[in-house]
């Protein structure tokens, strides 16, 4: 279960996130939406552990471990899992290389024995078969070249290798086609397993077509100004956000 | 023999005596610059900045000021000049100022373009306050030799603010005589914040005979400002040219400068950008046809001293027949310069067997976020493109100077002067075999 | 000083039977500091030496008095510290044991540390710092255990001191072929004084069956300063040569300048690879090792091939720039280098490609990683000459940026002369991003092995050409390189 309680952040002094308390229960999917500079990116990025942001108030929780306490890669060892909405090139290391250390380093967390070469490629095998994606990723370097289709499709398959608790998507329907977009959220919708949380960030509605959450958030200027099922999604998509700006103030600046 | 050896304390001294007695405001600085060039002598290929460029030849030559009567008619210009733009003009001939073949015109208000003679005595403050500031003389025997004779040239003033609509071309004319001569003109413009200028600098030969013309160009660019500057050096055959570019500019400022190596016995095109303020751009480009027995030598510096500055180099070689061409680009960054984009290339296109190519692409950096980049290549022209053209009715010879337009173009198409640059259009394609040919395909369009 | 050493050597020599023998046991004893002919006669009589290679080293010595030290490559700032060559002791056999440590007790913890990491099993720690416990490592008897098969193939492999009694027709026709005595400031001072180094032959149409190390060998030497090699691969011959220099030194700014000299002929392959890790100083830029070394290798037969990997993370300072010949038609000449450098170290290296022959071609690949105060800087030459018709040369350089007080160089020469040459250079500069280390922390891998993992996948086209093992214990040296580099 994550937990956030009035969680407030900033970057270089400027308050982004202004209290926002939020709780989603094992194997539950929310969804946050919200306008361009709600503060969805930023509560992404603070979760995972980014530096640039600083938490001045308030708490999260992953199963009653306090996140803000760890670094980046204690997190990730801690069970969650961002999938980034623009994932980093990283030239001359093989995603191979890569998810084979990543994952390592997530079973040595967990006491786990390390896998060896022949373990983790079966492992990549019943993953990628899971999954309906093809391999041919794994030889390249991380994300280098790869269409924005690819790049989510990886994530999304570094998802599956790494088992997390708690899945953190950010914006991951951002520039993909209606193709990419059933690939990725066939993924997702397989790795639902009634244990495993989703956060899933996104302008749109279109992607909660395809993942139906549990409950939906509506982020607005640093805040959750509402809270619903699975309809706030399609009222918003045909009212817009204009409506609940308008109802938490933010039209006249407050 | 050495030519260090031949530093024999007479050269020119009687000439700088005869200048220096006349005193003046750069008296001074005339005097440092001439014990400099004293200390430093001719340079020798064992140095690394002329370790491509044989100066022998002109150490050699008894070397002599050109005298101040010499004839030159509107006529022999005509083909120099710019046309179908309106130019303030400035006439050299042999270093000295020729008032009948100028014509400076009117100015905007504010703005001066006149000779550097005048401006040392009527704009002191500017001249005392930016010569010699922009180029390394103390380490240049050639930019101390111009700086010890600095005599007469360009001046140009754009104040704040104020954009000078047409270019100002200077043209260095020599004929050169029985005796070689020496001439060294120097140019300095300077440009106030938020200014504008283009000068175009034509070095052109009237005679085959041997001398040595030594230019040196100095651009002090302020804050904002955008400066395009041309060198185009079609000197006589028997001419070493040894040029100098010195480039200094503030936050904002864009600056472009393009050398196109021409005819002449030696060209030397020695560029230094100092890239002295944020966010600016200096973009260095040259084009050289290097034919006969030329050598060009491009050597450049570019100094990247403050943060988020771009720079580019980017030079085009042509060689035929004995053909020489030598290219050095140091791009330097300092510790402070981060957020540095700077990409230098040189590219050589071979035509003849026995052309010979020294490049040098070089990078010192001290900052760690920079995206600094440099490439090489030497090669001859694609046979396969020159097949396919072929292939598609175009002559093999034609094919083969269109792919050579190809490449020069490069350089070309980015000249802003309209004129000008259909003027290189046409000075590269009267080069080439059926090169009327091409320029006729040019002219559909 | 030039005075003391001669007494020393005057009392050396009347404790013998002949003039310039030892008989005595010096096998403990070092000449003391200091360089004149008489030095260099002492060395030739050590070595019990022909006659013509004393005379050769003497004129290299005369030829070196007239040369003057190099100063390319000198970075303003550094806080260089001149080499006293005459407070050098030119001839060190192995110290004597009272003077090593005891026991691994006695060795410096942070050394043993940068062993275990490097995944140096125990007794080659104990080796690697200079303790007298195990004789196993001793390099004569590797030698010899491997000199046996080699034997049966026709495979020579042994000291070049040995070579030049049990092979002098070789030597004498092959040493300072490649590498003439007056080539250079330090090859000069090496071919004066040069104590030891390998030599190797693989005679015609014979590929070597293993791979050939002097990794044991140098360690177990306390000073390796001035090895001289010679590797020749006659017609149709391959070989693949792997030089470690592992082993940290504990003196202070010592000169080690070796020269190693290839020559490949028809057909003929050899293969060198280097990894480098000689004592770089402290943080402080105290100590450690002036590393100027003279590699070149000559392709003089037709489609013979060379091949330079280097693994650069040791020394104080490195000037080196290992160089491929490449007179015969069709003949490869190549060139893989990694060079970091961390504190103050400074690391100038790269290569000459000379392009002779008809149809050669030459490739280089170098990686730069500068960290903490280092500089690095590729220097290197790519001649066509003008009968070298259709050479081909393409040259990579990157660069490495890690912090903002180190520096990254690249000062390539290219010449050419035939116009059918091919010539591509390509440069570029990185850094690793804030955002890169972010999205491996958020897979679960911490930042220190994020940086590791980036650096060896800069590297990767060089580890590539490493022999496996070798290639696994650079990864690890790169690693405990930068440990410490990344805030």
């Amino acid at each position: 279960m994550l937990q956030i309680t009035n969680l407030h952040a900033s970057v270089e002094g400027t308050e982004i996130l202004r209290g926002i308390d939020l709780t989603i229960p094992s194997g539950e999917v929310h969804s946050i939406m919200g306008p361009n500079g709600s503060g969805k990116s930023t509560l992404a990025r603070v979760l995972a552990g980014e530096e640039t942001y600083e938490v001045t108030e308030g708490s999260i929780t992953l199963d009653g471990e306090d996140l803000l306490d760890m670094d980046p890669d204690e997190r990730a060892c801690e069970g969650l899992f961002m999938a980034f909405q623009y994932p980093v090139e990283i030239p001359g290391v093989s995603t191979k290389y890569f998810l084979r250390a990543a994952v390592n380093a997530v079973r040595a967390h967990r006491e786990l024995s390390e896998l060896d070469a022949y373990e983790f490629l079966q492992l990549v095998k019943e993953k990628a078969q899971a999954l309906a994606l093809d391999t041919s990723l794994l030889d390249r370097s991380v994300n280098e070249g790869f269409s924005g289709g690819e790049k989510k499709r990886a994530e999304i398959f570094q998802m599956a290798m790494l088992d997390p608790k708690m899945c953190v998507l950010d914006e991951t329907d951002s520039g993909l086609d209606i193709d990419a977009l059933k690939v990725v959220s066939d993924g997702v919708n397989a790795l639902r397993d009634g244990n495993r949380s989703f956060l899933v960030i996104t302008h749109y509605q279109r992607l909660l077509n395809y993942i139906v959450p549990d409950v939906v958030h509506v982020l607005v200027n640093g805040r959750i100004a509402r809270t619903g099922g699975k309809e706030l999604a399609q009222l918003l998509e045909a009212e817009g956000y204009a409506g609940i700006e308008a109802e938490s103030g933010v039209a006249n600046g407050a | 023999m050495t030519t260090d050896t031949m530093n024999d304390q007479h050269l020119f001294e009687s000439e700088f005596t005869r200048l220096v007695d006349l005193g003046g405001p750069l008296a001074g600085l005339r005097r440092e610059a001439y014990d400099r060039f004293i200390e430093l002598g001719w340079p020798t290929m064992r140095g690394e900045a002329y370790r491509y460029t044989d100066c022998r030849p002109i150490a050699e030559a008894d070397l002599q000021l050109a005298s101040p009567d010499v004839e030159v008619a509107m006529d022999e210009l005509r083909s120099h000049l710019l046309e179908g733009v309106p130019t303030h003009r400035l006439v050299f001939v042999n270093g000295v100022y020729n008032d009948t073949l100028s014509d400076i015109g009117t100015v905007p208000g504010g703005v001066t373009v006149t000779r550097l003679a005048s401006a040392i005595e009527d704009q002191e403050d500017l001249v005392t306050r930016h010569l010699g500031t922009t180029i390394d003389w103390k380490s240049d025997a050639f930019d101390a030799l111009n700086t010890a004779f600095v005599e007469d040239g360009l001046f140009m003033h754009v104040p704040a603010g104020v954009h000078l609509e047409h270019p100002v071309h200077v043209l260095h004319v020599t004929r050169p005589g029985a005796k070689p001569i020496v001439s060294h003109p120097r140019a300095l413009i300077v440009v106030e914040d938020g200014g504008r200028a283009t000068c175009v600098e034509t070095c052109c030969g009237l005679g085959d005979e041997p001398c040595l013309v030594n230019p040196v160009t100095e651009i002090v660019a302020g804050h904002d400002v955008h400066v395009d500057h041309y060198r185009i050096v079609r000197e006589g055959a028997g001419t070493w040219h040894i040029g100098g570019l010195g480039l200094i500019q503030g936050n904002g400022t864009n600056v472009n400068s393009c050398c196109m190596a021409l005819d002449g016995a030696l060209i030397r095109n020695g560029m230094t950008a100092t890239l002295d303020g944020t966010d600016g751009m200096a973009n260095l480009r040259g084009l050289a046809l290097v034919d006969g027995t030329r050598h060009v030598d491009n050597f450049l510096r570019v100094n990247h001293m403050k943060p988020d500055c771009n720079s580019r180099e980017y030079f085009k070689h042509i060689l035929s027949d004995k053909g020489s061409t030598s290219f050095t680009g140091r791009i330097y960054v300092e510790q402070d310069a981060q957020k540095t984009d700077a990409v230098q290339t040189n590219m050589n296109l071979l035509l003849s067997e026995q052309a010979r190519v020294r490049t040098r692409p070089q990078l010192e950096i001290f900052a760690d976020d920079v995206k600094c980049t440099h490439g090489a290549t030497i090669g001859r022209l694609d046979e396969q493109a020159a097949f396919y053209l072929h292939a598609r009715g175009i002559g093999r010879e034609a094919a083969r100077s269109l792919l050579t337009f190809a490449f020069a173009n490069e350089v070309i198409e980015d000249i802003e002067l309209l004129p000008l640059r259909r003027k290189m259009e046409t000075l590269i394609l009267e080069r080439l075999p059926h090169g009327d040919l091409l320029q006729s395909m040019d002219s559909v369009d | 000083m030039a005075n003391d050493s001669n007494q020393m050597l005057d009392a050396w020599a009347e404790q013998n039977d002949y003039k310039w023998g030892f008989v005595t046991d010096i096998e403990s004893e070092t000449l003391p500091p200091g360089l004149d002919e008489d030095v260099v006669r002492a060395i030739s009589a050590r070595k019990k030496e022909p006659q013509w290679l004393l005379e050769w080293r003497l004129k290299a010595y005369r030829h070196w008095l007239t040369m003057d030290e190099p100063d390319w490559a000198h970075f303003p700032d550094h806080d260089w510290r001149p080499i006293d060559y005459n407070g050098i002791s030119y001839y060190s056999a192995p110290k004597s044991d009272d003077d090593r440590p005891k026991s691994l007790d006695e060795v410096d913890p942070k050394l043993l540390e940068t062993y275990e990491k490097l995944g140096i099993p125990l007794e080659e720690r104990a080796a690697l710092a200079g303790v007298a416990v195990d004789a196993v490592f001793d390099s004569v008897s590797v030698a010899t255990t491997y000199r046996e098969k080699l034997a049966e193939v026709g495979v020579i492999f042994c000291p070049i001191s040995e070579a030049v009694h049990d092979h002098p027709e070789l030597v004498q026709q092959y040493l300072g072929r490649i590498v003439p005595p007056n080539d250079n400031f330090f090859a000069a001072l090496n071919s004066a004084v040069f104590t030891d180094g390998s030599f190797v032959f693989i005679p015609k149409g014979v590929t070597c069956p293993m791979e050939l190390s002097t990794y044991f060998r140098i360690n177990s030497l306390n000073t390796g300063q001035f090895e001289r090699t010679l590797i020749i691969a006659e017609e149709g011959a391959s070989v693949s040569y792997l030089e470690g220099c592992t082993a940290p030194m504990r003196d202070e700014n010592q000169l080690h300048a070796a020269v190693v000299e290839l020559i490949a002929l028809d057909d003929a392959s050899i293969k060198y690879s280097t990894i480098q890790n000689w004592y770089p100083g402290d943080e402080n830029g105290k100590g450690g090792i002036y590393n100027f070394v003279t590699k070149r290798g000559l392709c003089e037969g037709d489609r013979s091939h060379i091949s330079w990997t280097q693994v650069e993370t040791g020394s104080a300072i490195t000037w080196k720039y290992p160089s491929c010949i490449l007179k015969g038609h069709d003949s490869i000449g190549e060139f893989y280098s990694v060079a970091l450098t961390n504190m103050k170290q400074q690391a100038d290296t790269g290569t000459k490609m000379i392009h002779i022959g008809r149809n050669t071609r030459s490739n280089i690949v170098s990686k730069g990683i500068s960290a903490g105060n280092g500089q690095n800087t590729y220097r290197g030459q790519v001649k066509i000459r003008p009968k070298a018709t259709n050479a081909r040369n393409y040259t990579q350089c990157d660069s490495m940026l890690m912090g903002d007080r180190c520096g990254a160089h690249t000062f390539p020469y290219i010449e050419a002369d035939n116009d059918t040459a091919i010539v591509e250079h390509e440069a570029s500069t990185s850094k690793i991003g804030e955002d890169q280390i972010f999205y491996c922390n958020q897979r679960g891998i911490s930042s220190e092995d994020a940086v590791s993992m980036i650096v060896n996948g800069f590297c990767r086209e060089v580890l590539a050409e490493l022999p496996m093992e070798f290639a696994v214990e650079a990864k690890k040296l790169l690693e405990v390189s930068l440990e410490g580099s990344v805030g």
